[in-house]
């Protein structure tokens, strides 16, 4: 069933991208390169859109939902699925925000390049194409499957915000924990299979930027295929700039938590998808209480020992890791 | 692999101090005053917090050098 979701999505992406670059080539149209990659990747947008979120189906449907164990006790923390639509949209965002960034920066200094522009553009097209599929298979996945292990529950913000605290650099620390009024002399709170900065911060920001980069690219991409009012595409293009910035800096503050030295177990985890037992049960101890409880089942009675469950989506690890 | 990841976030972050440069000297040129604070602003703004940025992965990747060195040695 997932496969052949998967595989309805890719047939009919293949044909619409395929008839898009056909009639855009065709030599009855008077367009520039330029226009003609716009208006390839616009009419483009809809099936690639439809095979994210057929591709998202597919996933949810193929979810197994237990925590899976290596024979050396290590533990899955990202699905395949999930690792691969991590690189697929990291692939499709740095090729989107180099080629954004010249075409800025060119812009802004005046230059011209040794090369024509759109090269940039077409590049551009390609790298977005990648993060609108990623977006679509991603929101798609968590919809069906109502997996939110990515942020703070209702009523655990505080909590979080105090893990966040701790988590960050001290003097940075000491400035959230002034702002929010929290108390830093308490123990901070254990982390589970996820850290708090990536919790409370890391993924809210990248969603909000995410969501606004693509939002304002495809308003820019559709103006030559659908009447937009000048004045939307005038905000369109600003906020898409500034969403631009925001995300190469937010790219700088990501690769800057992911390569401590102390968190590189989680960054491999990221390529093979398993992390080391020991490594779980020191740096993220709730993750590990809440996988032995699973593995221990649920004790006569079910009082006090069954899987604590995560909130509208599977309490593990393996199965649809985000 | 820990060397080849940190060379790479180190040319990032090289790209990304010149883009700081880049939006930085045009901030402040008379071209850009000509358009306004709010342009300014913007662009010296977005330079800084760029730059702050990439020196903080800068020394994260040093970090990560030394600790390959520290467990090879």
């Amino acid at each position: 069933m997932s496969w052949l979701a998967f595989a309805i999505g890719l047939i009919l992406a293949v044909i619409g991208i395929g008839g898009a670059i056909a009639l855009a080539s065709s030599s009855a149209q008077p367009w520039d390169p330029e226009l003609t990659d716009n208006l390839i990747f616009a009419k483009s947008l809809p099936f690639i859109l439809g095979f994210g979120i057929l591709s998202g189906l597919a996933r949810a449907a193929s979810d197994r939902w237990v925590t899976e164990r290596r024979p050396d006790g290590a533990i899955r923390r990202f699905s395949p699925g999930t690792a691969l639509n991590h690189w697929i949209n990291a692939l499709g965002f740095l090729i989107a925000i180099t080629t954004g960034s010249v075409q800025y920066l060119i812009g802004v200094a005046d230059a011209t390049l040794p090369f024509p522009l759109f090269w940039v553009y077409r590049l551009h097209f390609i790298g977005a194409s990648l993060m609108v599929y990623s977006a679509a298979l991603f929101v798609t996945h968590r919809l069906i499957t109502g997996d939110t292990r990515l942020l703070p529950g209702r009523g655990e913000w505080i909590r979080h915000f105090r893990g966040l605290a701790h988590e960050l650099p001290r003097p940075l620390g000491n400035v959230v924990a002034g702002v929010l009024g929290l108390d830093l002399r308490r123990e901070p709170p254990p982390v589970g299979q996820f850290t708090y900065y990536e919790k409370a911060f890391s993924f809210p920001v990248w969603v909000l930027l995410l969501g606004l980069i693509i939002v304002t690219g495809l308003l820019k991409a559709m103006r030559y295929v659908a009447p937009i009012p000048g004045e939307v595409l005038w905000w369109a293009s600003a906020l898409h700039v500034a969403a631009m910035i925001l995300l190469a800096a937010k790219f700088l503050d990501h690769l800057r938590y992911v390569l401590a030295p102390s968190r590189w177990p989680l960054l491999r985890s990221m390529v093979q998808t398993w992390v080391s037992q020991e490594y779980v049960r020191l740096r993220h101890p709730l993750w590990f209480e809440s996988v032995q409880r699973e593995e221990r089942g649920p004790a006569p009675g079910g009082v006090g020992s069954a899987p604590e469950p995560a909130r509208g989506g599977p309490h593990v690890a393996g199965g649809s890791g985000p | 692999m820990k060397l080849v990841v940190a060379l790479l976030a180190l040319l990032w972050a090289a790209g990304n101090l010149f883009a700081a440069g880049l939006m930085l000297t045009n901030g402040i040129a008379a071209k850009t005053a000509a358009k306004g604070l709010t342009e300014q602003g913007l662009l010296v703004l977005g330079a800084l917090l760029l730059a702050a940025l990439a020196l903080s992965l800068i020394w994260q990747c040093v970090d990560l050098l030394r600790s390959e060195t520290n467990e090879s040695a």
